[in-house]
């Protein structure tokens, strides 16, 4: 290899011009040079351009920021920008203050038209290209997100598009990119919702791409993150679920935002549960529900509550369930929509099989066959009469099971489910036929349903055969 | 009780901003953010502060976290623009036609120099992109990285490289 160039054998670039170079500001043609020059190893010149490279500054060692010495040197005095900044906002603020006082009727007007119309005339009407309207858009989506998908969908995407039409001067850019961000994470998340994972996964990169672009706000990060952790839990990506809600959980703790923790420690020990760490999902529960604030998310300690006995049942511990179902029960009046009550009165049936008090749980496990019947939520329908029917085996009612094993099949056989699904449900059915519907029989049956409804492709595989 | 808790006291936006000041006025400081860049860089925390004033439960911990966060973009962004120059700069040199021959082949020795000093990846990454002059899409192909992923990567590489030709120089691989 030849010796690199010595500093006589170089025509060094000027020091403005490297200076301008580091800072960005020089033409393309001039950085051609300097970075041919640079090439060559320069040390006189690297000794300048260095200068503008981070040095071991504590508090932004991880930044890797540039900082030329000059100005680390100088004394940097913020007082007037304070006060220049200051000055400005409380301006802002009373024109904001305006904006907020008149979106009340403002979305009162856009509610009041079919969804079509208000579409039309949102976009038309420059009144409704507001923060505030956006914002309260989101809110109203995410509000509705659980009972009626298709009209949340309509409102995110009425969000995004006025969003896109915000001013940004007015409202500052990294602001407008935060709230557009905002506006594509809830459409993913209204898809999740709709199990339409592959469209979500869109919408929550391009929320991804404009959050880069925004304020650096942790709290819409939180929420950001918190979604996508959701999202990938429905994808079956637990691992990186996690990772996403653990960092949640340090950086709302870090600015204060406990009610953002508590809900990743919520969300979090539902993905624990669903692999089957139950004292884990048990701990983090608890804590998820210490931070939880009801006035601002009052459904997710409704969540909390319920999925915690879950998680007290799953693990036997049936007494301390029982100690917490008045609670439970009292939020489902009050926060549950008529699903969630259903799959309440199966879990107080699970209780109370695990207390023994056999005739009360089958009154409740048929209670909720019966809705998820009617609801043609196959899986969780087959489920509860397998959990039925569990009851009618330790109550030695054979012919209780062979009753509720006839009336399943033609149930299921007329919905979605897959094949191995049926082949499992019709094995059962032949057990019971035969008086041979054990309780292990019952069971596998049951475990290969739960995992199913998780694994569409998994196949039935009866132990003995 | 008569007790009072000062936690539980609602404050408006304007006693928050006098009471954080100082804080934020040492991680400007601490960031060394120019004074006049410093103006954005607040006005724009402030804003957003001001928009989310509702939904943000400590502002204090709030405004000193995405101050901080934006400091961190500010040079992150600076650290872009000189990357993107020398990216731009090399993807120049190596297309430049007319170059005699003598000075490509000097050309090439220097940018293996500065390659040797590189991280293997990286190295393989830099030479494919500027010496082979494949588009992203290709690279990723070669080195087996998922395309969705090369942006990030050649990113990274690029600042290796940049760091490695603005501060370090050259000092000869060792045997």
């Amino acid at each position: 290899m030849s010796e690199p160039l010595t500093e006589s054998d170089l025509q060094h670039p000027d020091r403005e011009a490297l200076v301008r170079f580091m800072r960005g500001d020089l033409p393309r043609y001039e950085a051609r040079d300097v970075v041919r020059h640079l090439l060559a190893g320069c040390p006189s010149c690297r000794s300048v351009t260095g200068a503008w490279w981070p040095v071991e500054l504590a508090a932004a060692r991880r930044a890797n920021k540039v900082v030329s010495f000059e100005e680390r040197a100088a004394q940097h005095d913020y007082r007037r920008m304070f006060e220049r900044v200051g000055r400005d906002l409380a301006a802002r603020e009373q024109v904001f203050g305006e904006e907020r006082r008149a979106t009340a009727g403002l979305s009162a007007e856009l509610t009041a038209l079919p969804a079509a119309e208000r579409r039309r005339m949102a976009l038309a009407d420059s009144r409704f290209h507001t923060w505030s309207v956006v914002d309260a858009l989101v809110e109203e989506s995410r509000a509705l997100s659980t009972y009626e998908t298709a009209g949340a969908e309509g409102l995110a995407r009425l969000a995004i598009d006025l969003a896109e039409r915000l001013d940004e001067d007015r409202y500052s850019a990294a602001s407008t990119f935060d709230l557009r961000a905002r506006a594509h994470a809830q459409l993913g998340n209204v898809l999740r919702i709709a199990s339409r994972f592959l469209d979500a996964q869109k919408a929550m990169d391009t929320a991804r791409e404009l959050l880069e672009r925004g304020s650096g706000d942790p709290v819409e990060r939180c929420r950001f993150l918190l979604l996508q952790a959701a999202l990938h839990g429905e994808r079956k990506r637990y691992e990186e679920a996690e990772g996403l809600l653990e960092r949640v959980v340090v950086l709302a703790e870090r600015t204060g935002e406990r009610h953002l923790a508590g809900c990743a420690l919520v969300t979090q020990g539902r993905l624990v549960q669903q692999r089957g760490d139950v004292d884990a999902a048990v701990e983090l529960y608890g804590r998820g529900m210490e931070r939880v604030d009801p006035s601002q998310d009052p459904r997710m300690v409704l969540v909390a509550s319920h999925n915690l006995v879950h998680a007290l049942v799953d693990w036997g511990r049936y007494r301390e369930a029982l100690d917490r179902m008045d609670e439970v029960r009292a939020l489902h009046h009050r926060l549950g929509g008529r699903l969630d009550r259903v799959r309440f009165r199966w879990l107080e049936g699970k209780v109370y099989q695990g207390l023994g008090w056999l005739a009360r749980a089958a009154e409740l496990y048929d209670e909720a066959r019966q809705a998820f019947v009617e609801e043609e939520l196959a899986y969780d329908a087959a489920l509860v009469s397998l959990d039925l029917a569990t009851v009618f085996s330790l109550q030695k009612k054979d012919a209780e099971v062979r009753r509720l094993a006839e009336e399943m099949l033609p149930i299921f056989q007329s919905r979605l489910l897959h094949q191995d699904a049926l082949a499992a449900l019709l094995f059962f059915h032949d057990a019971a036929r035969h008086e041979a519907a054990t309780l292990g029989v019952i069971y596998e049956v049951a475990d290969y349903l739960r995992r199913a409804q998780q694994d569409p492709k998994l196949q039935f595989r009866p132990s003995g055969q | 009780m008569t007790v009072l808790d000062p936690s539980t006291e609602t404050q408006g936006l304007p006693e928050v901003l006098i009471r954080v000041r100082p804080a934020l006025e040492r991680v400007l400081g601490s960031y060394d953010i120019p004074p006049e860049d410093a103006e954005d860089v607040l006005q724009d925390t402030y804003l957003t502060l001001l928009y989310k004033w509702e939904k943000v439960q400590c502002p204090e911990a709030w405004l000193i976290g995405t101050l901080r966060k934006k400091c961190i973009m500010y040079w992150r962004r600076k650290r872009k623009r000189i990357c993107d120059a020398v990216d731009e700069a090399l993807l120049d040199l190596i297309t430049e036609p007319s170059r005699p021959l003598q000075e490509n082949e000097d050309l090439c020795r220097d940018f293996e120099r500065v390659l040797c000093r590189l991280p293997t990846r990286c190295r393989e990454l830099l030479r494919l992109r500027y010496v082979l002059g494949l588009g992203p899409q290709e690279v990723a192909e070669r080195m087996g990285y998922q395309p969705s992923s090369i942006r990030k990567i050649t990113s990274r590489c690029l600042t290796v490289l940049t760091r490695e030709l603005t501060t370090v120089g050259f000092l000869e691989p060792k045997e």
